[in-house]
């Protein structure tokens, strides 16, 4: 079975300080890999690389065979990688419905004279844009009520949610959930654990950070620990969770972000 | 048919100029973009269409077609520099690009006349006139005088074409491109993220309401039949800035609103109107602190709704 | 004749210089372009004008008149147009662009209303006097135009370097927020800076009058446009780049005019703007692009 996102040696310095050094791993298709360490070991900035928000300083990231590297990011999203961010970036005053279907972008194609005229290409497409969005707002588990609703207004929980729903609409067939369970409650979190692995089941492949060791423990079916930007332990929960360099790099360091 | 009046048709004609152009500053600034160039844009329109019918004589729509899409071309070449700069950069770069089309229509006498500018543009009013008159047909019989008729025209004319470039738009806004705009202006890197090719949609939209402005100053031309650098300056930028800072950026409505409301409350209160400019600036800079979202904002058009919902109800 | 163009060119061009660092200054504070600043300096020149050639007092009065109003106009612009804006959370410095704007329109119609349209005449009892150096013959308005400039520059990156509040003022343009943190009262350096800047564009626009010997609404408007081309060309918010931007522009347009066409003077700033934009976004001096980030 060949890796569906494969990085290489990935390196990431901003400046003279490195966030990233010498990254290497790969993610095989229908797996849900958890991505910890403490704050600060280069996470977010690795999901950035990926998703070419920047390019890595070195090294390549290969999705589905092919180097995405050089790529804008909105071209890294047609391929098929979606992504959340860490500090839910919704389109505040947008509906909830429409940041959905902001998400089906890439995956339809009228233009403004079409989108004018209304054509009935256009509003044959719509219509699937919006039928679309609905069945993902159902997925996440957000109830139709709320869906006219601007996304800012929404409960804190519920913004995650839809998050995960607008990168869902882009058919993407890698998702990076950026923390996902940040910030909620032990049974908001169990929900967001069945939701991802629903996600999965779906055929979606996922790469997720977290800080909630019961969430990663109980979905992920590998585990990549960081620290100061290098990769220190690779493996199954179970393994991991045994792992002593992972014990004291990370329980020893970073009790207070271990239990955020 | 005493109350047309056309003084007051003349007032009503520079009202629908200006929501055209109130409708072009909106298009840029919809997916975040300032735009102070727009003045520059509204006297390529101007200027092209002037000239295709005083030197070409083309018939005027199709000056008008030509003066809006090469000020669209223009906005497109102006564009490509929003593929590297934001905010107050692009506003500046702009606002020098509309000095640097004056300074051309300014020297470039040969073509443009200079300082002077243009006479003599045919006013479309006049040129209906005479094509009904070649066609047997005299204002008299619906009891116009022909200064009304022509007045009426223009109007007319003007209408139609501010009515088809606000429901563009509107309709624009709730399509698949008027999603991405939005998504790009509240916030660009989730967009990207979200797949959207946010320089194309910056480039598009800036070039959109370049022709937008492009097609008002073809209208303006042959509205007035007389254009000059004059009427392309810095403070017309400003002025249509005006038009959509006091009116409301959030929605298509506001610009307008702003423009029309400008322009007629001045004209309406002849003691004010002396005092015109230095109320915008005192209105502008209220607006901005106090109601930085203008006037007409989503909100307030949605309660609007709803009071009128729930009057029907 | 090369000579004289040259000092033409230079005196011009200090002028300039001194006009845009009152941009560049508030930009480098506050990261907005102040576009009120034309019309604070145009007031500057109204006021010399008035004093020197009404009143009929001496220049160092006039300087110090126009120094006072424009200074407390920069004060003014400051609490009613810039800080209710910073206490906003979510304000983008667009917002603030627009409404230094709206208080441009307001200054500009004013002094239209105030002092009427149309050319005033700027007198001062020493505009004939000129001698000859070497070559060429050089008017003394010339010679106390790059003076004061000299001055006012050497002061200002003196202030800059050496004194407490100029080091304040750095470390606030460095950083807003840590500044803030480290004591430094931001919003006390925010205003020192406004006015500061607005009382050099009182010296600014005497001097304007000073070398044109007239003065009219417009020019807040016109000059203001090439502080803006000046800034953008030497990076925004860097003082030296102002300098060396403001004498460049100065000889290229003398020097425009005296080998070409005249007409295309004023554009000349603008050419310099898109071309710069287009090739090194960040200025002459600049060093972040201003692309990325905020």
């Amino acid at each position: 079975m060949s890796a569906l996102l494969a990085l290489e040696r990935i390196g990431k310095s901003f400046g003279g300080l490195t966030a990233l050094s010498d990254i290497s791993f790969s993610v095989n298709p229908g797996e849900i890999v958890g991505v910890i360490g403490p704050n600060g070991a280069g996470k977010t900035t690795l999901f950035n690389v990926i998703t070419a928000l920047f390019p890595p300083t070195e090294g390549s990231v290969v999705f589905d065979g092919e180097a995405i590297a050089g790529l804008p990011p909105h071209a890294v999203a047609r391929r098929g990688i979606g992504r959340t961010f860490q500090n839910v970036r919704l389109f505040a005053d947008m509906t909830v419905e429409e940041n959905v279907m902001v998400g089906r972008h890439c995956r339809t194609r009228a233009g403004a004279l079409r989108g004018v005229l209304r054509t009935r290409g256009e509003r044959e497409e719509e219509r699937g844009i919006r039928q679309r969005s609905r069945e993902l707002l159902d997925l996440v588990g957000l109830p139709g009520a709320c869906s006219g609703q601007a996304a800012g207004s929404l409960p804190y929980g519920h913004q995650r949610r839809l998050e995960i729903a607008r990168a869902l609409a882009a058919d993407p067939r890698l998702l990076l959930l950026d923390e996902p369970a940040a910030g909620m409650n032990e049974a908001e979190t169990k929900e967001v654990s069945g939701l991802i692995r629903k996600v999965r089941d779906l055929g979606m492949t996922i790469l997720l950070i977290e800080h909630d060791m019961s969430l990663v423990m109980k979905a992920c079916d590998r585990v990549v620990v960081f620290n100061f930007g290098r990769k220190i332990a690779e493996g199954p929960p179970s393994a991991i969770r045994e792992d002593p360099g992972v014990i004291e790099a990370y329980l020893g360091s970073a009790e207070g972000a271990a239990d955020a | 048919m005493e109350w047309i009046n056309p003084y007051h048709l003349q007032v009503a004609s520079f009202v629908l100029i200006n929501v055209i152009l109130g409708t072009s500053i909106y298009v840029t600034l919809s997916t975040g973009q300032l735009s102070l160039g727009n003045a520059g844009f509204m006297s390529i329109g101007a200027y092209a269409a002037a000239l295709l019918a005083t030197k070409y004589a083309l018939p005027i729509p199709v000056g008008v077609a030509a003066g809006a899409l090469l000020a669209g071309a223009a906005g497109a070449l102006v564009g490509i520099p929003s593929l590297r700069l934001s905010g107050v950069y692009l506003a500046i770069a702009t606002l020098g690009f509309g000095e640097v089309i004056r300074a051309v229509a300014i020297n470039w006498e040969s073509l443009t006349g200079g300082a002077v500018g243009i006479a003599a543009i045919p006013q479309m009013g006049r040129v209906v006139l005479a094509g009904a008159r070649d066609l047997g047909f005299s204002p008299a019989s619906l009891g116009l005088k022909p200064n009304q008729f022509i007045s009426l025209t223009v109007f007319l004319i003007l209408l139609v074409a501010a009515v088809l470039t606000v429901a563009f738009f509107l309709r624009l806004g709730r399509s698949r491109v008027g999603r991405a705009y939005a998504a790009i202006r509240l916030d660009e890197r989730a967009a990207e993220a979200s797949g959207i090719p946010v320089t194309y949609y910056k480039v598009l939209a800036f070039s959109q309401g370049a022709m937008v402005s492009g097609l008002a100053g073809a209208l303006y031309a042959h509205a007035t039949s007389f254009i000059s650098p004059a009427d392309f300056t810095y403070h017309r930028a400003v002025e249509i800035l005006v038009f959509a800072v006091f009116g409301g950026s959030g929605h298509i409505l506001g610009p307008a609103f702003g423009a029309a409301f400008l322009t007629v409350v001045p004209e309406a209160l002849r003691a004010i109107s002396h005092y015109r400019y230095i109320l915008y600036g005192v209105l502008v800079v209220l607006v901005v602190i106090y109601r930085p979202q203008g006037v007409i904002d989503p909100p307030l058009l949605r309660r609007m709704r709803g009071d009128r919902a729930a009057e029907a109800a | 004749m090369f000579l004289e163009q040259l000092i033409n060119g230079v005196t011009l061009g200090s002028i300039y210089a001194i006009v845009a660092l009152g941009y560049t200054l508030v930009f480098g504070v506050l990261d907005i372009i102040n576009m009120a600043h034309g019309e604070i300096f145009m007031f500057g020149a109204f006021v010399g004008m008035l004093l020197v050639s009404k009143a009929g007092v001496p220049l160092p009065v006039a300087f110090l008149g126009a120094i006072a109003v424009t200074g407390a106009m920069g004060f003014l612009l400051e609490r009613a147009a810039l800080r209710p804006l910073r206490s906003r959370p979510g304000a983008s410095n667009l917002a603030s662009l627009i409404s230094t704007i709206g208080v441009s329109i307001l200054l500009e119609n004013a002094a239209h209303r105030i002092f009427g349209a149309g050319n005033h005449p700027f007198e001062t009892p020493f505009a004939e006097i000129r001698f000859p150096v070497g070559p060429v013959n050089v008017y003394l308005v010339q010679v106390l135009i790059l003076l004061i400039s000299l001055l006012l520059m050497a002061g200002l990156a003196l202030w800059l370097s050496r004194t407490r509040g100029g080091k304040a003022l750095r470390a606030t343009a460095e950083d807003l927020t840590t500044a803030g943190l480290l004591g430094v009262d931001t919003d006390r350096m925010i205003t020192v800076t406004v006015v500061i800047a607005s009382a050099m564009g009182g010296v600014a626009g005497v001097l304007i009058g000073m070398a044109f010997n007239y003065i009219n609404n417009q020019i807040g408007l016109s000059m203001g446009l090439k502080g803006l081309a000046i800034i953008i060309f030497g990076g925004m918010g860097s003082v030296y780049g102002a300098m060396a931007g403001g004498l460049i522009l100065g000889l290229s347009e003398t020097f425009v005019v005296a080998y070409g066409s005249s007409g295309y003077r004023d554009a000349i700033a603008f050419v310099i703007i898109i071309g710069v934009l287009l090739v090194r976004p960040q200025g002459l001096f600049g060093q972040a692009a201003p692309g990325t980030g905020h």
